[in-house]
C-alpha cells in the first residue's frame, strides 16, 4: 500500500514537475505526505464464520426424519507447525484417517433459533459435519438463526510429572491419572494406572488422549494403554513414590463461547 | 473462497456435500487412493486472490498517491507555497497504514500469522497458557510457516514477571501452542504474554563409526567406545561433540554435549554393529512402549547436554557375534534463536484453575 502510494506519488510528481509550473517548494512538500488508512477488507468470504483458528461456512438446513440437519464445512486457517506426523502403520492407520477428517475447530453443541423457542441439538464427533435437531413434532418452525455454544479445539501438552502411589493427580479439568493397583511378584512389582477422561470428544481411544511414558530406572515393561490405562512392570526393587512420568497429550478441549448466527447465514431453500 | 453459488437444496431434501464424487463407485475408489495424511486445503486459490487483491490495492494506492500529489500541487499553487504545503500533509498524514488483516481477537506475531490466547491451564506444580494460530488476509495456511518456539514473559500488572520454560507441540494438534512457565497464583487475566525471542528449529543428519573393528561383546558387563568424527558444527547452534558410546548385550547408550554460545540440541541416534549379525540399537525415550499409539513425533526438547538410552530393534537379536564394526547414524535437533517483539493480551482466555486439587 505504502509503496503504491509512493510510487503513485512519484509518477505523479514526476509529471509535475516535466509540466507543471517552477515552484519547487510547494511540489516537495506535497510529495512527502503519501500515507493513508488502508481501506477495509473481507478477511474472509462473507459467509464465512471465524471459529477461532478457523472458518465455519454452514451448507443448508434440511429437515429428516423429524429432525433438522444442518450441515456445515470447515475450513483451517492456521499456518504450519514443527514436528511432523508419523507414517501411517497397520497400527495407526484408522487413526490417521480420523485425524485427517478433522479440521482444528470442532463444533458440537448448538442451538436452533426459532419463532417458537429454541432447540438444542448437536455434533456428534470432531469427523462430523451436521448438526441435528430434534423437532418437537417433527415440524420445522420459522428459524430465526443458529447459536453454536460449544466447540473444541485440540491443545497440546508436554510436560514431566510426579504421580504418589497413594493419591490421583489432576492433569486437566476431569482428567486425572492415579496408581489403581500395585501387584507384587516373585521379582517384580506389576504397577496399574488409570487416566480418567471427562469424555466428550476428549475419549479414552481419541489420538490425542494424555500419553504417560514411565521415567527412571528398573521399569522393565509398559503396556500399550488399556482400556482404563497403562501396566508398568518395576523389577529393581521398591517402586520409588512418587513416579516420575513424561506427559504428553493433544487432547480436546471445551470452549463454551456462544457464536449466534442470525438466519441469513443458514442459507435455507 | 466457497462456493457462492445459491443453494440448490430444498427442505426436506438431503442436504447438499460438495465433498462427494459423482458416483459410489468413484467414491469408494477415491477413498481407496486417499492418503490418512491428506489434508483438505483450506483455499487453493488463496494465494492467487490474495495477489490479485494486493494489485488492486496497490493500484489504488498509486492512484491516491497521485491524487494526493496533485491536490497537494495544486493547493501549493493556489496558495501561498509554505501554508498550502502544509496543509496537503496534514490532510494525507492523519492515518498511518494498518497491516494484512487477522481474524478476530489474534494479534500479530510473524510473518503472515497471528495468536490468540485460548486457554490458561493453572496447576500447583505449573501453568500452561496455551495459544492458538491463524495468518492473516494476504497468507495461505498451507505455505505459512508458524510460530516454532521462543522465550516468552508472563507480565503481571505488578511489574512480576515469569520466562517460559518451554514452548510445546503437537502436529496432532496443529493450531496450537502451549508455553510452559512457573506455577504461580496470581490472576492471570490482567496479565500480558510478551515475545522476547523466535526460535527456529534445524534439523541435520550425521554419522560417525568406531575406529576399527571390536573383538566382541562381553559377556557380562560393557564396553566403552569412542566414535570418530566426534564434533559436529551445528549451524548457528555451537559444537556437538560425541561422548563415549558404551554397549552391552541388549543395550547402550550414548553421551553427548553441545559447546560454544549456549547451543541446546537432542540427538537421536541409531547404531549398527555388524558383525556375524547385524544388531541395530535404536533410542529409547519414554513413549518407545507406545510408538504405535502415537501419531506424530513432536518437537523434542533440547537439552546442552543428553546421555540417549540404546536398546535394540530387535529384542530378540542383541549379539552381532564378532568381530564387529560400529556405525553411529543420527539426527541432531537444534534452534537458532533472533530478537522479537510481540505482546499478546490474556483477557478472554478461558482459566482453569487446578491449583486447589493437588
Amino acid at each position: 500500500m505504502a509503496l503504491g502510494l509512493a510510487l503513485g506519488a512519484g509518477v505523479a510528481l514526476a509529471g509535475l514537475l516535466l509540466f507543471g509550473d517552477d515552484d519547487p517548494a510547494a511540489v516537495t512538500a506535497a510529495a512527502t505526505t503519501t500515507t493513508t488508512t488502508a481501506p477495509a477488507v473481507w478477511w474472509v468470504d462473507a459467509r464465512e464464520i471465524q471459529l477461532g483458528p478457523a472458518v465455519m461456512v454452514l451448507e443448508g438446513l434440511t429437515v429428516e426424519d423429524g429432525e433438522a440437519v444442518l450441515a456445515f464445512e470447515i475450513f483451517d486457517l492456521n499456518p504450519t507447525s514443527p514436528g511432523r506426523l508419523r507414517e501411517p502403520t497397520y497400527h495407526t492407520s484408522i487413526q490417521f484417517q480420523r485425524l485427517s477428517e478433522e479440521a482444528a475447530v470442532a463444533p458440537e453443541r448448538w442451538t436452533l433459533l426459532t419463532v417458537s423457542g429454541e432447540i438444542p441439538g448437536s455434533t456428534l464427533s470432531p469427523r462430523g459435519r451436521t448438526a441435528r435437531f430434534e423437532l418437537p413434532g417433527g415440524v420445522l418452525p420459522e428459524v430465526l438463526g443458529v447459536r453454536l455454544d460449544r466447540y473444541w479445539i485440540r491443545l497440546p501438552y508436554a510436560y514431566e510429572m510426579a504421580l504418589p502411589l497413594n493419591s490421583p493427580v489432576y492433569l486437566d479439568n476431569d482428567c486425572s491419572v492415579g496408581v489403581s493397583r500395585l501387584i507384587e511378584q516373585g521379582t517384580s512389582t506389576i504397577v496399574q494406572v488409570d487416566i480418567a477422561l471427562p469424555g466428550g470428544f476428549a475419549h479414552e481411544a481419541d489420538p490425542g488422549a494424555p500419553l504417560l511414558g514411565v521415567l527412571g530406572e528398573g521399569w522393565a515393561f509398559t503396556s500399550g494403554r488399556t482400556s482404563t490405562g497403562i501396566q508398568l512392570v518395576h523389577e529393581a526393587g521398591p517402586v520409588p513414590d512418587p513416579i516420575p512420568f513424561a506427559v504428553r497429550a493433544a487432547h480436546w478441549v471445551p470452549f463454551d463461547k456462544p457464536l449466534e448466527v442470525d438466519a441469513g447465514a443458514l442459507r435455507l431453500g | 473462497m466457497a462456493d457462492t453459488s445459491p443453494p440448490r437444496n430444498t427442505p426436506g431434501s438431503p442436504a447438499p456435500d460438495s465433498r462427494a464424487p459423482e458416483s459410489a463407485h468413484e467414491s469408494a475408489l477415491a477413498e481407496l487412493l486417499r492418503s490418512p495424511l491428506d489434508e483438505v486445503p483450506r483455499h487453493r486459490d488463496r494465494a492467487p486472490q490474495g495477489r490479485a487483491l494486493s494489485a488492486a490495492l496497490f493500484l489504488a494506492a498509486a492512484l491516491a498517491g497521485a491524487g494526493f500529489t496533485v491536490l497537494g500541487y495544486r493547493l501549493a499553487a493556489d496558495n501561498e507555497g509554505g501554508a498550502a504545503a502544509s496543509a496537503a500533509t496534514t490532510a494525507a498524514t492523519a492515518t498511518t497504514a494498518a497491516g494484512p488483516v487477522l481474524p478476530a481477537g489474534y494479534q500479530p506475531l510473524g510473518e503472515g500469522y497471528g495468536a490468540r490466547v485460548e486457554r490458561i491451564l493453572l496447576r500447583p506444580d505449573a501453568a500452561f497458557v496455551s495459544l492458538t494460530f491463524a495468518v492473516d488476509a494476504e497468507h495461505d495456511p498451507t505455505e505459512t510457516i508458524g510460530h516454532q518456539g521462543g522465550q516468552w514473559l508472563l507480565e503481571f500488572p505488578d511489574g512480576t514477571t515469569l520466562q517460559s520454560s518451554a514452548v510445546v507441540f503437537d502436529p496432532v494438534a496443529r493450531a496450537a501452542a502451549t508455553i510452559l512457565f512457573p506455577a504461580f497464583d496470581s490472576d492471570p487475566a490482567p496479565a500480558t504474554l510478551r515475545l522476547v525471542s523466535v526460535e527456529e528449529i534445524h534439523t541435520a543428519e550425521f554419522s560417525a563409526a568406531g575406529a576399527g573393528s571390536e573383538p566382541a561383546l562381553p559377556e557380562d558387563g560393557g564396553m566403552s567406545l569412542t566414535l570418530e568424527p566426534a564434533t559436529f558444527a551445528l549451524e548457528g547452534g555451537g559444537t556437538l561433540r560425541l561422548g563415549t558410546l558404551s554397549l552391552e548385550r541388549g543395550a547402550g547408550a550414548l553421551e553427548w554435549t553441545v559447546e560454544g554460545g549456549g547451543g541446546k540440541a537432542y540427538v537421536n541416534p541409531t547404531v549398527t554393529l555388524e558383525g556375524t549379525t547385524e544388531v541395530a540399537l535404536t533410542l529409547h525415550d519414554p513413549f518407545f512402549n507406545l510408538r504405535n499409539r502415537a501419531l506424530s513425533d513432536p518437537p523434542p526438547p533440547l537439552a546442552a547436554a543428553g546421555r540417549a538410552k540404546l536398546i535394540p530393534l530387535n529384542p530378540t537379536v542383541t549379539d552381532p557375534g564378532g568381530p564387529f564394526g560400529v556405525t553411529l547414524s543420527f539426527e541432531a535437533t537444534w534452534t537458532t534463536s533472533s530478537p522479537a517483539a510481540a505482546v499478546l493480551t490474556l483477557e478472554g482466555a478461558d482459566v482453569v484453575d487446578l491449583t486447589a486439587s493437588g
